[in-house]
């Protein structure tokens, strides 16, 4: 583990390096991530991708918020809580940037899971995301079942770097996941890293062609 | 003359350096708090992780017929969990009343309840660690049992 840190901590120092020179990169298109292989009824390989469309959860508004919710849209998606005293704020902070960046486009969307039901419920989720000011159609706060959340965390970070699907690791990762509207999984994030999220804009742009 | 001006340096030092060394001690203390929340964050997914996991060996071994449920492990076991998830609630609820003490706060008062607090985090670590080792001793138990079953 500390050398899988210390590797980590290379590459994104790295990765650091060459972003800070070059900004962020231009892409063409995006890969697909999560792609499982398997034996169809041909005994021939397909190539089948993680779909995350399995999921019903309560938002800030106290309505049922599910795949259709945001089906055909790209969308970004991350784990906090409202009492989170050190990355979260960060990552809010980021993610909010992203959120001023695509206000006006109606096909960009947010989903901020919070990992602490106990103490955010619908009120406390609705005051955070008054504080931030930001719209419930876009952006939506959701709890659910502890369990569940674990779990569909795990689902969106399955194909993350190894570092991050380490036991534990996933969950307080800070990633944010870039989603396409046919909820496959575009990219990882690093929702702390200025750098890494100017990124993830320049990338919901090259998803928002490939959706038109 | 100079040993006035002397005197009116050193208190205009004392006063200056002061405030400037409390307000330094405030911030490492705060930072020494929230560097044991640090280490015991990422165990938080280990916690959920192990209950889940404490839940699929019991069921699994409760499905197996062909061998006598031990209930007395599972007696174990589901105490097991509840210690992952006290561990987990009891982070939680450090993390949603810690404040880190602002300027209003007397430095006294600062000090003290962050001692308490980086006490109070220290605890939910320890607890945190305990609940995980035993849940790895619960699991291998777990693992001893199919297995010995499989060699029958």
């Amino acid at each position: 583990m500390k050398m899988n840190k210390a590797v980590f901590g290379l590459a994104s120092g790295l990765f650091l390096l060459t972003s800070c020179m070059k900004g962020p990169e231009k892409k063409e298109s995006l890969p697909v991530l999560g792609a499982e292989e398997i034996i169809n009824e041909n005994n021939e390989v397909d190539t089948i991708y993680r779909k995350i469309d399995h999921f019903k959860f309560i938002d800030q508004d106290s309505n049922w918020v599910d795949a259709s919710t945001f089906s055909n849209n790209v969308y970004v998606v991350d784990f906090f809580f409202t009492s989170c005293p050190s990355i979260c704020p960060k990552m809010t902070k980021q993610m909010a940037r992203v959120y001023e960046e695509f206000e006006d486009n109606s096909n960009v969307m947010f989903l901020s899971h919070s990992i602490d039901p106990r103490h955010d419920d619908v009120h406390r989720l609705k005051a955070y995301a008054d504080k931030l000011g930001v719209s419930s159609d876009k952006w939506h706060f959701v709890r659910g079942e502890q369990d569940v959340i674990y779990e569909i965390a795990e689902d969106y970070m399955v194909s993350a770097a190894e570092d991050e699907s380490a036991p534990g690791g996933y969950i307080h990762s800070g990633a944010f996941v870039l989603m396409d509207g046919q909820h496959r999984i575009r990219g990882y994030y690093d929702g702390v890293l200025p750098e890494d999220v100017d990124q993830l804009m320049q990338d919901i742009n090259v998803l928002l062609k490939e959706e038109n | 003359m100079k040993l006035k001006l002397a005197v009116i340096a050193l208190s205009f030092l004392a006063i200056s350096c002061g405030p400037n060394e409390q307000e330094q001690k405030r911030i490492e203390k705060g930072e020494s708090v929230m560097a044991v929340h640090d280490d015991v964050m990422p165990q938080m997914g280990v916690l959920t992780k192990k209950r889940s996991e404490i839940k699929d060996a019991i069921q699994q071994l409760k499905a197996d017929t062909t061998q006598p449920f031990d209930s007395a492990w599972e007696e174990k076991a589901v105490e097991v969990m509840v210690k992952l998830q006290k561990a987990n609630d009891d982070m939680m609820d450090w993390m949603h009343e810690y404040r880190y003490p602002d300027d209003k706060v007397s430095f006294d008062d600062a000090m003290t309840y962050m001692e308490e607090q980086h006490q109070a985090i220290s605890d939910v670590r320890d607890q945190t660690e305990q609940a995980i080792k035993d849940a790895d001793e619960i699991l291998k138990q777990a693992a001893e049992k199919a297995h010995n079953h499989e060699n029958e």
